[in-house]
């Protein structure tokens, strides 16, 4: 296994080199082939040490010295073990789909920014293994700003336009933010405990840090995933970030890098098991982010504005199982969430593709004739995000729920809330695109056809796992066997529920859920399944509509404020002060040399007249030198 | 006062005397006559500190070559009062006063120097200059330098030729 | 004895033969033309470069008149590598000159004036080979027989060298006359102090000053360098103050090692001056030679940064630096006398646009000035680097905080040449110019001097083990 590790990042990576550098000379099919077909190899690569990690266990596999500064050393180490492969798996894997989807989706993109666009998701790829793979939380680092930048060149792919670079640079902008809260961790790690390896750290971290320490060590890092994983209140990137093409929108905001603050908690579970506060603000705040963002999605009307609310929202669930101690239930969930978002992101770039472009519901309805396998796939991921009986993401919802009841009868019902919610926003947002009549125009109803396979086998592939994905997990009332939870136990605690009580609470929520879903149903249809939608929004809709104002909020607290201090910075301090100084230094040096130069005035007499003058003062000073130097000490 | 001190004193004021009138002349052939008395100035000197040999030699050399080949320069160019280039009066001053200077520095240094006060001069007594002493140490102890010597006139007078040589 | 004699003076020696078959080719009948003339010169200073290298001894003859040991056969090693560039690059001009042998003579003179005074350890010795270098050079420097600026460079160098020497005499006479002797074995030791003899040493202070160009003493260099030609200007700023910087920091070193706070602090306010002051003229030149020469005088600033160490490191650093310093300097001065020769151009406006006519040329000469600006990786940065580290050894910081802030002036006027060479166009620039296989046989040691100095550490390391300090 220490020999092919290696390998799983180093293909995105001669990926991005190749066709990064080649972009202008490659034709589009190679530059597909090498962008596809290295993301398959990793895959392929991560099976094997997946298969390896099950039979022999999890290693740490040690490159060089990366670092190696006095007191400490930061090696170049790779961590393989069953929290790590089961992650490389889902970016592998479902990297590959998305990779294969794009040929399809971008292939009206000129051959050079074809080459652009896979050269820059080979990059994320390639940073995000590093994340998931770094045997240290510096390592870790590298992979996050990594993916940090990628996601900023994705986002603004099509640069020519002003608001999409914006979006970029708002995505960016507050991912820093959280970045410096990760690094601030870090630091403080390094200082108090000398490492930031893994193993060595969890090992020392109940004696060698005190409860202050893991309290704000944990916090911070929970500050880095807050700017990642797009939580209160660095969450509003990711509804703008949608500017990008949609393949870059399931993957990176869907499916990978946005769960990188999941995995990050779920590394440190040792840490966080240590600090009940901090895991109680990791609840709450993921708790209130998924209710906020699910009341926003609830009346967006752009297919991928929904989406990513939905997105956020779900987010929101995966930090409330970590917040509760349910460390395998949140990763659960982050590959269930990477099925069905990344399904119904793919399905969306359907409709858009089908649409000509077109991005507003309002002006979809009825496509599940024109576009079935679209439709029927897109479906099978709303069913799996409401927690339709036996999806994979019934039995990850259901498994979070029940943790935070064990956790806190409060949070609970509010959870409960939550997931009413998703059913409903998911199931109005199926209505209004699906079902119903055309509400486009005619030009647009023409174009309608359903996309070639390149763009459809990944959905059906991905639907197909949205089904089947709960199977590996599904609860013993149900005849299932915790088989996830087994698997990472030796790096991530499970939360168990056994018993008669657990059976009866496992009845209740599925007889609840098949309630809840039916009424769902039918007031959607009613309401959404229509032929006339103008998504007009007035009152309290118009609110959560205009997402609560917050975006407006920074921008006049942080935003404006900032730009105006720059603006001073710019013009007074730099302009006339820094380059003011250097300018001047310039200055005077020619001012000098010009004064100086009289003194060479072509005449031997004046030459030879300076140097008995030069003598003279030069005897003088060293006859007294004792007490010109004591003057000038007490000079300087 | 003895004979020697008298004629010490003596010569010594002829000696600057007539330095300060090669400076002041405005002719320039004036300036290379009283430049000439300097030398027999020195050379009386010498004399006083029993170097005979030194002294014919300065005369010989000095008075005798090397001024003459001044005065023959002189004279060829037609030098006189008028062609003399008149020096800005401050760059008069700033030489006197330099030169001033450092003479009042000498001066001082030479009075507070161990070495010399309280001393007498070795008038008579010393020998070196006495022709037979000068060549003994000159072709042993010297021998090197003085070979380099005649390398030195050698390539001064290649020099001197090159550039003196109707082209 | 005799063995010894032709061992030990084997430098001094074979430069006098060649000026004698030189001479006596001169005063004989043989009809020789100026090719074949320069083609046995440059083969015989070659074979005297060469010849040097082998078989040294150190020892002693003449009572202190002479000794050489392992360091003063290397200096002159480097002053023998020097005058073969300077006569290499010398060809193009000396091709139509109608006094070849005299130029070969003057100049070989001059260098065993040098070869006596490193090698002298007596004042009266140094005095002599002070003037025997000192006096062919003058003459040296009015060899463009037409021009007048020559001349006037002539008449001002020898005006000035002249009083210099007078008040260098002065010194070493007070010098005897203070302390009895003039052996450098035995002055150290009857050195105390008092004010007639630091006046003296003032004096002799300044007589070296004014040889090695350092400010307040080096009014002269920007005239004569201008006026000279330029394989003169080459070996006055190169081979002439590398022998004066080698006998100045071993005097200094030996001889006035009870005076060194004194001369430790006039070194750092001379140092200091001369950087400053050689980069402010430097800034304002157009023509190159000038610039070159006042860019001299600054280089010269960080020589005495080195010595003021007054450790082996000083001596180690300031040989290397002459050394590489050779190499650096007569590539840029050939460069330059190339382009002198054939159109007579030297003003820097004029090398606007080199890089178009003559690729090679503007490469070398980019090249040279790096290396003079002390850009790594050139040879010219470790030298600074190693005369900067010397320095600190007396942990003056101030010393070094204006070193460095002169290697910043200075780079600015040493880039604007380099920027003129490659970025600037000109409607008229300088033309191809052909130069003979010396011109090239000159360009390809300086380069290969320069790359195998910088790089190849064992360079410095030799140096540094033959060195003394205190």
């Amino acid at each position: 296994m220490n020999n092919i590790a290696y390998l799983v990042p180093l293909f995105p990576l001669l990926g991005f080199l190749i066709n990064g550098l080649f972009r202008k000379s490659l034709s589009k099919g190679t530059i597909g082939i090498i962008g596809c077909g290295t993301i398959l190899l990793s895959f392929i690569v991560s099976l094997i040490l997946f298969f390896d990690v099950k039979a022999n266990g999890g290693v740490v596999v040690n490159y060089f010295n990366f670092i190696d500064v006095a007191s400490f050393q930061i090696p170049f180490a790779f961590q393989i073990d069953q929290l790590s492969v089961i992650f490389l798996l889902i970016i592998t894997g479902i990297g590959f789909l998305i990779h294969l989807y794009s040929t399809s989706y971008m292939h009206d993109e000129s051959s050079e920014h074809f080459g652009r666009y896979f050269a820059y998701l080979n990059l994320f790829v390639f940073s995000m293994l590093l994340l998931i793979m770094g045997a240290n939380y510096v390592i870790m680092f590298i992979g996050w700003e990594g993916v940090g930048l990628c996601s900023y060149l994705l986002i603004g792919y099509w640069f020519k336009n002003i608001n999409y670079t914006n979006a970029a640079k708002k995505a960016f902008v507050m991912n820093r933010i959280g970045d410096l809260g990760f690094l601030l961790a870090v630091f403080w790690l390094l200082s108090k405990l000398g490492t930031a390896n893994y193993v060595d750290v969890f090992e020392q971290a109940s004696t060698g840090l005190s409860s202050t320490d893991v309290t704000a060590i944990t916090l911070l890092l929970f500050v880095g995933a807050m700017g990642k994983s797009a939580q209160i209140p660095l969450y509003t990137w990711l509804p703008d970030a949608m500017a990008g093409p949609t393949p870059v929108s399931a993957l990176i905001h869907a499916a990978t890098m946005v769960t990188a603050g999941i995995y990050m908690i779920a590394r440190s579970n040792v840490l966080y098991s240590l600090s009940p506060l901090t895991q109680d603000v990791v609840a709450v705040i993921g708790l209130a982010t998924a209710i906020l963002s699910a009341t926003i999605a609830l009346f967006q009307n752009d297919i991928k504005k929904v989406l990513a609310y939905s997105t956020v929202s779900q987010l929101g669930f995966m930090f409330l199982a970590l917040g509760v101690g349910a460390y395998t239930t949140g990763v659960f969930h982050v590959m269930t969430h990477a099925f069905f978002k990344a399904l119904m992101f793919l399905g969306a770039g359907s409709v858009i593709h089908a649409m000509g472009g077109e991005q507003d519901i309002t002006k979809m309805g009825g496509l599940v004739k024109k576009l079935p396998i679209t439709a029927w796939t897109f479906v099978i991921g709303v069913l799996a995000i409401s927690g339709f009986p036996f999806t994979s993401g019934f039995v990850s919802k259901d498994e979070i729920l029940l943790a935070v009841l064990a956790h806190s009868p409060v949070l609970f019902w509010f959870a409960v809330f939550a997931a009413i919610l998703t059913a409903a926003y998911m199931f109005r947002l199926m209505m209004l695109v699906f079902f119903g009549g055309f509400r486009g125009t005619h030009e647009q109803e023409h174009h309608l056809h359903e996309s070639p396979s390149a763009m459809t086998i990944p959905l059906i592939i991905l639907g197909v796992l949205s089904l089947i994905g709960g199977f590996v997990q599904l609860p013993h009332v149900f005849g299932g066997e915790d088989f996830f939870n087994q698997f990472l136990a030796p790096i991530v605690p499970a939360v168990t529920h056994e018993g008669a009580e657990a059976a009866t609470l496992e009845y209740y929520l599925l007889g609840g859920t098949i309630v809840i879903l039916v009424i769902v149903y039918v007031v959607t249809k009613k309401l959404f399944a229509v032929d006339r939608f103008d998504g007009v929004y007035t009152g309290f809709k118009k609110v959560l509509a205009d997402k609560w104002y917050i975006d407006e909020l920074y921008n006049a607290v942080i935003v404006n404020p900032l730009d105006k201090l720059a603006g001073f910075l710019k013009n007074v301090v730099e302009k006339s002060g820094i380059d003011g100084i250097v300018n001047g230094v310039g200055k005077f040096v020619n001012y000098a040399s010009r004064q100086l130069r009289l003194l060479q005035s072509g005449q031997v007499g004046n030459y030879i007249l300076f140097m008995v003058l030069s003598i003279a003062v030069l005897f003088l000073v060293f006859w007294n030198q004792e007490i010109i130097v004591q003057f000038l000490q007490k000079i300087f | 006062m003895s004979t020697s001190e008298i004629l010490f004193w003596f010569l010594s004021v002829l000696a600057l005397f007539s330095a300060i009138m090669v400076l002041v002349s405005k002719n320039p052939i004036h300036s290379v006559l009283w430049l000439i008395v300097v030398f027999f100035a020195i050379s009386g000197h010498y004399l006083l500190l029993n170097a005979q040999f030194l002294a014919i030699v300065n005369i010989i050399v000095y008075a005798g070559a090397i001024m003459v080949l001044f005065l023959f320069v002189i004279m060829l160019m037609n030098l006189n009062k008028e062609t003399e280039p008149s020096r800005n009066i401050w760059m008069k001053f700033s030489g006197v006063i330099s030169g001033g200077l450092l003479l009042w520095i000498f001066v001082s240094a030479t009075r507070s120097a161990g070495e010399i006060v309280g001393k007498t001069a070795m008038i008579k007594e010393g020998s070196i200059g006495l022709i037979e002493n000068l060549g003994k140490v000159l072709f042993t102890q010297y021998a090197l330098p003085f070979e380099i010597s005649s390398v030195l006139f050698l390539s001064a007078m290649v020099g001197a030729v090159v550039i003196g040589k109707k082209q | 004895m005799l063995n010894d004699f032709f061992i030990l003076m084997k430098f001094e020696l074979l430069p006098a033969v060649i000026f004698f078959v030189l001479l006596f080719i001169k005063v004989g009948t043989a009809e020789l033309s100026n090719a074949s003339i320069i083609r046995l010169a440059n083969i015989l200073l070659f074979i005297n470069l060469v010849a040097g290298f082998f078989y040294n001894k150190d020892g002693g003859m003449f009572g202190d008149m002479f000794h050489t040991n392992a360091l003063i056969v290397l200096q002159k090693s480097i002053l023998n590598l020097g005058i073969f560039i300077v006569s290499l690059q010398a060809e193009a001009w000396l091709r139509t000159h109608k006094h070849v042998i005299e130029f070969y003579l003057l100049l070989l003179s001059s260098l065993m004036g040098m070869f006596f005074m490193i090698s002298g350890a007596n004042l009266l010795m140094f005095y002599l080979g002070l003037e025997l270098a000192t006096i062919p050079l003058a003459a040296l420097a009015n060899f463009d027989l037409e021009k007048r600026k020559s001349s006037e460079a002539a008449m001002k160098l020898i005006m000035s060298s002249a009083f210099s020497s007078g008040l260098l005499l002065f010194g070493i006479s007070l010098m005897y006359g203070t302390t009895g002797t003039l052996g450098f074995a035995q002055l150290p030791a009857l050195l105390n102090g008092s004010n007639l003899q630091v006046f003296a040493f003032v004096l002799l202070f300044a007589g070296f000053a004014f040889k090695i160009s350092v400010v307040p003493f080096h009014l002269w260099t920007a005239d004569v360098y201008e006026g000279a030609p330029v394989p003169v200007t080459s070996f006055l700023s190169v081979v002439s103050k590398g022998a004066f910087i080698f006998v100045f920091a071993s005097v200094l070193y030996t001889v006035f090692k009870p005076l060194a706070d004194t001369w430790y602090h006039m070194l750092f306010l001379l140092s200091v001056l001369t950087m400053v002051i050689g980069n402010l003229f430097a800034l304002r030149q157009q023509n190159i030679k000038r610039m070159l020469a006042f860019s001299s005088i600054a280089q010269m600033g960080f020589i005495l940064i080195g010595i003021s160490g007054s450790s082996q490191a000083g001596t180690a650093s300031a040989v290397y630096f002459v050394l590489v310093y050779v190499f650096t300097n007569l590539a840029a001065f050939g460069v330059v006398a190339l382009v002198s020769a054939q159109t007579g151009k030297e003003d820097i406006t004029d090398y606007k646009g080199f890089h178009a006519t003559n690729p090679v040329l503007a490469w070398v000469l980019a090249i040279a000035l790096f290396s003079l600006a002390g850009v790594p990786p050139t040879a010219g940065f470790f030298g600074k680097f190693f005369l900067i580290m010397a320095g600190a050894a007396k942990q003056n910081y101030w010393l070094i905080t204006i070193a460095a802030l002169n290697m910043i002036v200075s780079l600015y006027y040493y880039l604007n040449l380099v920027k003129a060479l490659f970025m600037d166009a000109n409607a008229s620039p300088v033309p191809k110019i052909t130069f003979g296989v010396y011109a090239k046989l000159a360009i390809v040691i300086c380069i290969a001097g320069m790359v195998l100095s910088g790089l190849a550490s064992v360079v410095y390391e030799y140096i540094y083990n033959l060195s003394t300090g205190f």
